[in-house]
């Protein structure tokens, strides 16, 4: 998809899926670059943003600031046109460069940024469908496994048991451990962390591949369910929600 | 005098970030040493890039090269300018795996080509280029990338390997997998694998081989090995007198209480080698232990190609992301981070003489601890000076940087890009002129020999 004229909210869903910066903007000037090591070339464009839609928050308010984006076709923008230009992240520093995956009219602004406000909705629904189980329940207690010294960068996993278990989705075991993540290395950072005491709704998921499972003791016949991403732990208010998407889900 | 900088290398564009940066690691071009690579992740997704310097480390941009997820990495630069960037990530099995890529435009690169086999199940790649100069040109890149291997015995196993390419800019170049490890039939060796190439085809691996674990410690050996030809021989030219295998023991029942911690770093990550470039036969290693009442980093030398070996030249106690190089004058280069009044200070050392037990002293940083902010961090010598990153907190008070007192053009100390006040209170600024909360930043260090040319720069600080 790239400037046609009508795209339907698929296309719109994926690109948004796809791209880590967006914003509708106005192009200043063809074949230039803003950025200070980055010499200018036939297919780049110096945008102005007008209205930022999706972008790192590290990178603050980008309104009226200048991006140059790396175009797919150099040949569909001119000057003082307005787009909504979907992108990656390219350069950070001295100026801002992107590369573009697409760009359409600004008048489908308000889908895009709808569509962008349904991204949590939308990963939660991904979540969802690759739950084993869903449950809302207490944590009864939590306990952390023997430190693996395997690997530098472990998850550290801690079991968690659940109780007063409720099914949302699929049938409970008797007897189940939860496991989730305890390292604050900055690739664990996001997975949730459980608390004896804590009620919530949890989607719950087969062990990964990796990392590698502590070893539980030669007696356990716990099924084994893991929490990694941080939508697999939601608060209790979030029920109708779950279940409406679980409806939906399995309408289908 | 001495000229010392230190440089936030978070650009301005990214004022409002708070990600830690961790691991960071560094890449020097050593025939144009303008040009440098900094490596680090943070919190995923949409962090797989490097940042990269094109005027010897006073601005930084942040390069985005492939969507994903990254982890551990370390860069290499040859003289020929190639960027060889060793990552590991693979979003689409959640397997830690080992990619190699190359760019020779790592100022602009964008996704990069894949040059050596992908190497699933590994931790803490590191990556050390050596460019050959060739009777008849092209020179060769030698490419060494240290990893540990947990791809063997369903994961209870962890291998120190190398991975060897003694081609590394050819179109495709043949990379060589070797394991280092010639003892344990189930090893579980430690996690740094350190690679270091001399000029006349001496290659020295520096590895822990652990020999017993529990819940609070590990017993290791620290092993070296060596490869006289390139590393195409296999690492087999310094054997161990106890036993004739290759790998020479510098020290066995090394006891470290992994995983306890030091200021919220955890400990066990702290071996480094280095060669002098003027002679094979002299390397210097590091590494902490709990020998001691408190972990203490060690460091050792051979003169003699590794076969025998110092006792301790120089030790620090409390203190940890150790690391080592020499320059061009047979100077030993020395960084660490030491706890110090509940406070990391950031240290550059150099030796005085060719005893390798007088030392100078620069305190690059001194800022409140933060948890755990990284495994290692790294040092390189290019001709005469000296050129690193070490991860700290970044609040832009110039107290924190003593080797870089305040003046007019650097009023934080150190230099910082992203918005920071100009004066106390001292505090980053986001791109709205509000205050940002202190993260952890990868700060670039040069240490410049007292005869080396300055460049044009007005970023001086001196240190007598």
């Amino acid at each position: 998809m790239r400037d046609a004229a009508v795209p339907d909210q698929p296309e719109i869903q994926k690109l948004v899926q796809d791209s880590n910066l967006i914003f509708s903007g106005t192009v200043v000037e063809m074949g230039a670059s803003s950025v200070a090591n980055l010499a200018p070339r036939d297919n780049f464009a110096v945008v102005w943003v007008d209205r930022p839609l999706s972008s790192d928050p590290a990178l603050g308010d980008l309104r009226r600031r200048k991006v140059t984006v790396e175009l797919l076709d150099r040949e569909e923008l001119q000057p003082d046109q307005k787009m909504i230009f979907f992108t990656l992240n390219w350069i950070q520093g001295k100026g801002i460069a992107a590369r573009e995956i697409a760009h359409m009219e600004t008048q489908h602004e308000d889908e895009v940024a709808a569509e962008v406000a349904r991204m949590p909705e939308r990963h939660l629904a991904e979540r969802l469908a690759d739950s084993i189980l869903v449950v809302v329940a207490d944590v009864a207690e939590t306990n952390p496994t023997p430190f693996d010294v395997r690997w530098r960068n472990a998850p550290q996993w801690a079991t968690a048991t659940l109780r007063n278990v409720e099914g949302l989705q699929g049938q409970p075991p008797d007897d189940m451990v939860v496991l989730f993540p305890t390292s604050a290395r900055p690739m664990w950072a996001r997975a949730p962390r459980l608390k004896g005491g804590q009620r919530g709704i949890f989607l719950l998921h087969r062990p990964p591949d990796w990392p590698p499972l502590p070893d539980l003791g030669p007696d356990l016949s716990s099924a084994v369910f893991t929490v990694l991403d941080p939508a697999d732990v939601q608060p209790a208010s979030q029920r109708s929600l779950i279940e409406k998407m679980l409806r939906e889900r399995s309408a289908r | 005098m001495t000229v010392v900088r230190v440089v936030d290398t978070v650009p301005a564009e990214r004022s409002d970030e708070t990600d830690l940066n961790w691991q960071p690691s560094i890449a020097i071009n050593p025939a144009n040493p303008n040009e440098i690579v900094v490596s680090f992740y943070t919190e995923p997704p949409n962090n797989v890039g490097y940042s990269y310097s094109y005027d010897r480390g006073q601005n930084w941009q942040l390069n985005f090269s492939e969507p994903g997820e990254q982890l551990d990495q370390s860069a290499g630069f040859s003289a020929s300018g190639e960027l060889y960037w060793t990552v590991a990530f693979d979003p689409a099995s959640d397997i830690p795996t080992l990619h190699v890529l190359r760019t020779s435009e790592p100022s602009t690169a964008g996704p990069l080509p894949e040059i050596d086999t992908p190497r699933p199940e590994i931790d803490q790649p590191y990556a050390h280029v050596f460019t050959h100069g060739e009777p008849t040109p092209p020179d060769k890149d030698r490419l060494y990338i240290g990893y540990i291997d947990h791809s063997h015995n369903n994961g209870d196993s962890a291998i120190a390997t190398v991975d060897v390419c003694l081609d590394a800019r050819a179109p495709a170049p043949s990379f060589t997998q070797v394991p280092i490890e010639f003892r344990a039939s189930l090893p579980l060796d430690g996690y740094e694998v350190r690679p270091i190439a001399h000029g006349d085809g001496t290659v020295y691996v520096a590895y822990k081989s652990w020999k017993s674990w529990t819940s609070n410690h590990v017993i290791t050996s620290i092993v070296v090995v060596r490869d006289d030809n390139w590393g195409a021989d296999g690492f087999v030219d310094l054997t161990d007198p106890s036993d004739t295998k290759p790998g020479r023991m510098v020290a066995t029942n090394v006891r470290i209480n992994d995983p306890q911690d030091l200021g919220g770093q955890r400990l066990d990550n702290d071996l480094s080698i280095a060669v002098d470039p003027r002679n094979s036969a002299t390397v210097y290693i590091v590494w902490g232990d709990n020998a001691a009442a408190q972990y203490t980093l060690r460091v050792r030398r051979s003169l003699d190609r590794g076969n025998t070996w110092s006792n301790d030249l120089l030790t620090v106690a409390n203190a940890n992301l150790a690391g080592l190089a020499i320059n061009s004058d047979g100077r030993v280069g020395f960084v660490y981070q030491q706890l110090v009044s509940g406070l990391w200070e950031t240290h550059f050392r150099r030796t005085l003489d060719g005893t390798g037990q007088n030392w100078d002293d620069i305190i690059l940083a001194r800022t409140p601890t933060a948890g755990q902010i990284a495994d290692y961090c790294r040092v390189i010598a290019v001709a005469k000076d000296f050129y690193g990153v070490f991860p700290a907190l970044n609040t832009p008070d110039p107290a924190n940087f003593p080797a870089t007192p305040a003046s007019s053009a650097n009023p934080n100390g150190a230099r910082f890009l992203r918005n920071a006040s100009k004066a106390a209170p001292w505090q980053l600024l986001g791109s709205n002129g509000l205050p940002v909360v202190p993260s952890v930043d990868a700060f670039f260090y040069m240490v410049q020999d007292e005869s080396t040319p300055d460049p044009p720069t007005d970023l001086e600080g001196t240190v007598q």
